[in-house]
């Protein structure tokens, strides 16, 4: 049977670790930026690889079934950058949906997207009776259609 | 017996046979009864397995967590063998959540797994616990595992707020909290109840686990002490 620990070691203990958290905190904070925003990235110089979050801007999206190429703009709001992918997204995207994009910068704003990460939000509504769920792009393109109007 | 007294009755069979069938209900509830979410259809409802799990598993560590002080100060077995199965339900549970998760992930983000704040202090916390059961694995003194094993289940613990807020402190490609966060939950009310429903059904479940596990250690224990491995509890 071991004796027990002195209150003040078990302090000492929890304060160190108190210490050690909140650096690994601190550190991560300043260091795992996940993502850049479209104004962020246009003080980047070109050639930049980063991961690019953004609104896709409405009316912006283009399938070329020629080249299998998509084209859309996301935007913060203020600064909008052109996306070119040859990646095809999840049925969830769609105009006015949140992105995460792979890639790099290859022009002032425009951007070469390897991966498209569609975000959702965290808001949850029930499909109401009569309605269908609304189609994404991807049935848009797997239906032989331009994606845009 | 030490630990069995109270929670005897916990334990019967009957118990695990009810929670079995209310998480059968809820599953039938969930799948065919709730309507699909607007956006992103039937693949929504992965939600209700996934959050309800999540947050057994935060359970499951802050039982280690209080257990694991609660040994400290008291120097008491049961109270490790609180621990020891709070931990690897915390495991199960959290296992679960990512699995579901990187499910959900593929059909909605479009990738099973990526390096988000969320995902990865997620594995983080996964991490610890199985730490933590590969510890007492590997020490044979009882009350040295003991120790050993709180020290790791406090200090772990800390990791589990992390995870939690994550969503909120750092940018990423999870979504922010839904129910647990100030202000009404962004889910509508119907949606909502199923989460629910599968809340309780799953932590009746979980209960009665922990409770069968809390069983088996203390059995061991009494096996260990018949045949003199390790002394028994004082």
């Amino acid at each position: 049977m071991s004796r027990r620990p002195r209150p003040a070691t078990l302090l000492g203990l929890a304060l160190l670790s108190g210490a050690f958290l909140g650096l690994v905190g601190m550190g991560l904070t300043s260091a795992l930026v996940y993502y850049q925003t479209p104004t962020e990235l246009a003080s980047l110089p070109v050639g930049r690889a980063v991961r690019l979050y953004g609104i896709v801007a409405s009316g912006s999206v283009r399938w070329d079934a020629g080249t299998k190429t998509l084209r859309f703009a996301v935007t913060d709001g203020t600064t909008t950058f052109d996306v070119t992918t040859q990646n095809v997204p999840t049925a969830l995207f769609r105009e006015g949906i949140g992105v995460v994009l792979e890639g790099r910068k290859n022009g002032r704003r425009s951007f070469l997207a390897d991966a498209i990460l569609v975000k959702h939000s965290s808001v949850y509504e029930p499909l109401r009776p009569g309605e269908t769920v609304p189609p994404g792009v991807l049935q848009q393109i797997l239906a032989g259609k331009e994606a845009s109007p | 017996m030490s630990a069995g007294g109270r929670l005897s009755r916990f334990s019967r069979p009957w118990v695990g046979v009810v929670a079995a069938a209310a998480t059968a209900c809820t599953v039938v509830f969930g799948l065919f009864i709730v309507p699909p979410d607007r956006l992103q259809g039937d693949v929504q409802r992965i939600m209700y397995i996934h959050v309800p799990s999540a947050w057994l598993g935060y359970l499951g560590f802050f039982i280690t967590f209080a257990a694991s002080a609660a040994f400290l100060w008291r120097r008491d077995p049961r109270y490790d063998r609180v621990a020891v199965a709070g931990a690897e339900l915390g495991l199960l549970f959290t296992g679960l959540t990512i699995v579901t998760g990187a499910l959900w992930g593929k059909a909605t983000w479009g990738v099973w797994w990526d390096w988000d704040p969320r995902l990865t202090t997620t594995a983080i916390l996964f991490v610890i616990y199985a730490g933590y059961v590969l510890l007492r694995g590997s020490i044979v003194d009882r009350w040295r595992r003991a120790r050993l094993a709180a020290v790791l289940g406090i200090i772990g613990f800390a990791d589990v707020p992390i995870v939690h807020f994550s969503v909120l402190w750092w940018r990423g490609l999870h979504q922010a909290p839904t129910v647990i966060q100030p202000g009404d939950p962004t889910i509508s009310h119907l949606l909502l109840a199923a989460l629910l429903l599968n809340l309780a059904s799953f932590t009746l479940l979980f209960a009665w686990l922990l409770v069968r596990r809390v069983e088996l250690e203390a059995d061991r224990d009494q096996v260990l002490a018949v045949i003199g491995e390790s002394e028994p509890a004082a």
